[in-house]
């Protein structure tokens, strides 16, 4: 007996790593994404024509089951030579609640189209498309937020319905060119006004429609439709945020279609129109439109090919001799890429060549090799 | 006239409504839902969502997937991480009444690692091979799973799966006495696979697995890795290459034209050419692959 209560803790504490290993620890992946570029932009800062490697992107997630009925997420985020993030923290009660509805709430990439959840490295192509960097930002339309979804019932046509608040941050935008602003304002001292602030984080309406039909054994067909209702602060603007803050709507509509006969072959279509419509006080609302269609084709399981055209017209309100006015610009870009995933996701190899069309001439080209590496559980295959 | 319509119509509701009676039963392979018929009788509407020639290990979360789910009394899946996709399929139907079954739970996994399985091992299952309704003896273990589940889900008939589960076992005891006469000449022939999916399949037969085409499971062969088989082969004179339904021939049919040996589709799963096919059917067309190749 004496032997058994000594042995007892010993037998415990050796059980422990094998129980934790199996039953408490989240999913841990580190992504890592590598990139190098060569343009003949004579506009940007970076010397053209010359091969620029940029510092990498990683991405640290964690994901887990809390209990029977919910899940966790979270990502930390580093994006080249920016400060680390958390890009998503979230939760998930993904059964349990009635009516066939799920329940999320915290900071994460929100269900705006079809593009804005998935995470960059795991695109079909390099690039944010156009209209995305536009509306969204550089890292997507990210913000705190609640949602539910319920799934309607349409018998064997896929159809969810998602509404949800969010904080209103989201269509700030994140745009690389005013972190250094930021920057500069907050070693200088000055402090943002309290009451302007306040107005910044108006909350937010956000919905969802997306539908999903197998159309035969191996494709399916999806469509959906979206709308978000925030403030919008454009800060491509020279002015103060006060002068340009604008309740604004955001809309959109996006298509996908997949075909994937075998494990090998696969052909993908998928395409986003979304419009953003940014009320003033004049009345003259500022309306501006973008979208991007693409196609891919898997071949061999580890390789694929595809195209992406890209358009956007954007309105927005600029500073000129003490009077604000609209300025429309409108950019083209069409590219190319190729990829190589020798085995399956955890290792990536793209190279892309875009040609880029801005309204006021001087097109130029942009090649970029992209290296992404996943190290972490492997995941099912999404559609 | 108009009672004898009413009637008809009637009569017509009643067995309609008896045809759609039974619980809604959705497995992720053909093999269970073969064996979730058996076991369910009349009482169970079985679908399965994989296609019977499809890669287990590749099923995309498809969103039509979900609406199977949804409607859906009981889940029987394979488990052992293969199916990992049902889970998504199982959070995305929000199905709380579902019953969710894993079929690997009273079975004796093969290879189960007694080190760290990551990654540099390739697409390791880290509670052992999954591959284990290939092997008839483990046929008792899957279906004892399966009458519980639905026992849980139809509590009232729980009598009547037991009944069905034991005349299926003793149906089945008396066809695995065939086969092993049949697949008697195969023990240890050696065989080349494309993955390591067979190891329940060659306890059951007797073959040997000599070795695989894939230098890692889940890993595409690389030319070292060809001239190695293709050494392996005719160093030992082995005469069969099995591949998978789904496997890209190419490779295999390269190292059989530098060779001696035979290329032999095998199905890890029943149902490619008739969907009522059946399991001892399915794993005799397999050992019956084998014998030609030997001859």
């Amino acid at each position: 007996m004496k032997k058994l209560l000594v042995l007892m803790p010993v037998y415990i504490l050796l059980a422990i790593p094998v129980l934790a290993q199996t039953t408490i620890n989240p999913d841990i992946s580190l992504i890592g994404d590598f990139r190098s570029f060569v343009h003949n932009d004579i506009s940007r800062e970076v010397q053209n024509e010359k091969l620029t490697i940029e510092s990498p992107s990683l991405e640290l997630v964690v994901a887990g089951n809390l209990n029977p009925y919910a899940k966790a997420n979270a990502t930390l985020a580093w994006h080249g030579e920016e400060n680390a993030e958390i890009e998503e923290a979230f939760f998930t009660i993904h059964r349990g609640l009635p009516l066939r509805t799920n329940l999320r709430v915290g900071k994460y990439l929100l269900e705006f189209g079809r593009l804005n959840t998935v995470h960059e490295h795991a695109w079909l192509f390099i690039k944010r498309p156009l209209p995305h960097t536009a509306f969204f930002g550089d890292h997507g339309l990210s913000d705190m937020a609640v949602r539910t979804s319920f799934l309607l019932p349409t018998g064997d046509l896929y159809t969810e319905l998602m509404v949800g608040v969010l904080k209103g941050d989201a269509l700030m935008g994140h745009h690389h060119d005013h972190e250094e602003e930021e920057a500069d304002i907050a070693k200088s001292g000055e402090q943002e006004d309290e009451a302007t602030y306040a107005e910044r984080t108006d909350p937010g309406f956000f919905g969802r429609l997306t539908t999903s039909h197998a159309v035969g054994e191996y494709s399916e067909l999806a469509f959906g439709v979206s709308a978000l209702n925030a403030v919008y602060i454009d800060e491509t603007c020279d002015e103060t945020i006060e002068a340009i803050k604008l309740r604004s709507w955001l809309l959109g509509s996006d298509v996908k279609f997949k075909y994937k006969p075998s494990r090998y072959t696969a052909l993908q279509l998928e395409g986003e129109l979304i419009l953003r419509r940014a009320e003033q006080e004049s009345g003259n609302d500022l309306n501006s439109l973008g979208g991007y269609g693409c196609i891919d084709y898997r071949f061999r399981q580890k390789y694929n090919i595809g195209g992406i055209a890209e358009y956007v017209k954007e309105k927005a309100l600029h500073e000129h001799e003490g009077e604000h006015e609209i300025e429309e610009t409108t950019t083209w870009r069409t590219g190319l890429f190729v990829g190589f995933a020798p085995i399956e996701e955890t290792t990536l190899v793209r190279l892309a060549g875009h040609w880029t069309e801005p309204d006021e001439g001087g097109g130029f080209w942009e090649a970029t090799l992209q290296l992404v590496f996943s190290l972490g559980p492997h995941q099912p295959h999404n559609f | 006239m108009m009672k004898t319509i009413l009637l008809s119509l009637l009569a017509l509701f009643v067995l309609y409504s008896y045809g759609m009676a039974g619980i809604d039963v959705i497995t992720s392979t053909s093999d269970l839902a073969y064996f979730a018929r058996e076991i369910g009788g009349a009482n169970v509407n079985v679908k399965a969502i994989a296609p019977p020639n499809a890669d287990i290990h590749h099923i995309e979360v498809r969103p039509s997937y979900i609406m199977k789910l949804s409607k859906a009394d009981v889940v029987f899946k394979i488990g052992m991480e293969l199916d990992q996709w049902m889970d998504k399929l199982i959070e995305g139907s929000r199905n709380n009444n579902l019953e969710i079954v894993d079929c690997s739970k009273y079975i004796q996994p093969l290879e189960v690692p007694e080190f760290k399985a990551d990654a540099s091992y390739g697409d390791l299952h880290r509670f052992g091979n999954p591959h284990y309704w290939m092997n008839p003896y483990q046929v008792k273990h899957i279906v004892a799973a399966i009458a519980e589940g639905l026992a849980k889900a139809d509590p009232e008939s729980a009598d009547f799966y037991e009944n069905r589960r034991m005349q299926y076992l003793a149906t089945l005891e008396k066809d695995i006495d065939a086969l092993r006469k049949k697949a008697a000449p195969l023990a240890g022939v050696n065989v080349v696979f494309y993955h390591n999916s067979w190891p329940y399949f060659a306890e059951f037969t007797g073959v040997v697995a000599a070795g695989f085409i894939e230098p890692f499971p889940g890993v595409a062969p690389s030319p070292s890795q060809v001239k190695k088989i293709t050494d392996l082969i005719s160093g030992q004179g082995i005469k069969i290459i099995a591949v998978e339904p789904y496997f890209d021939k190419r490779v295999p049919e390269k190292i059989a034209s530098m060779t001696e040996a035979k290329v032999v589709e095998l199905r890890p799963s029943l149902g490619v050419d008739d969907k009522n096919e059946s399991y001892t059917h399915w794993l005799d067309y397999n050992i019956e692959r084998l014998l030609e190749a030997l001859q």
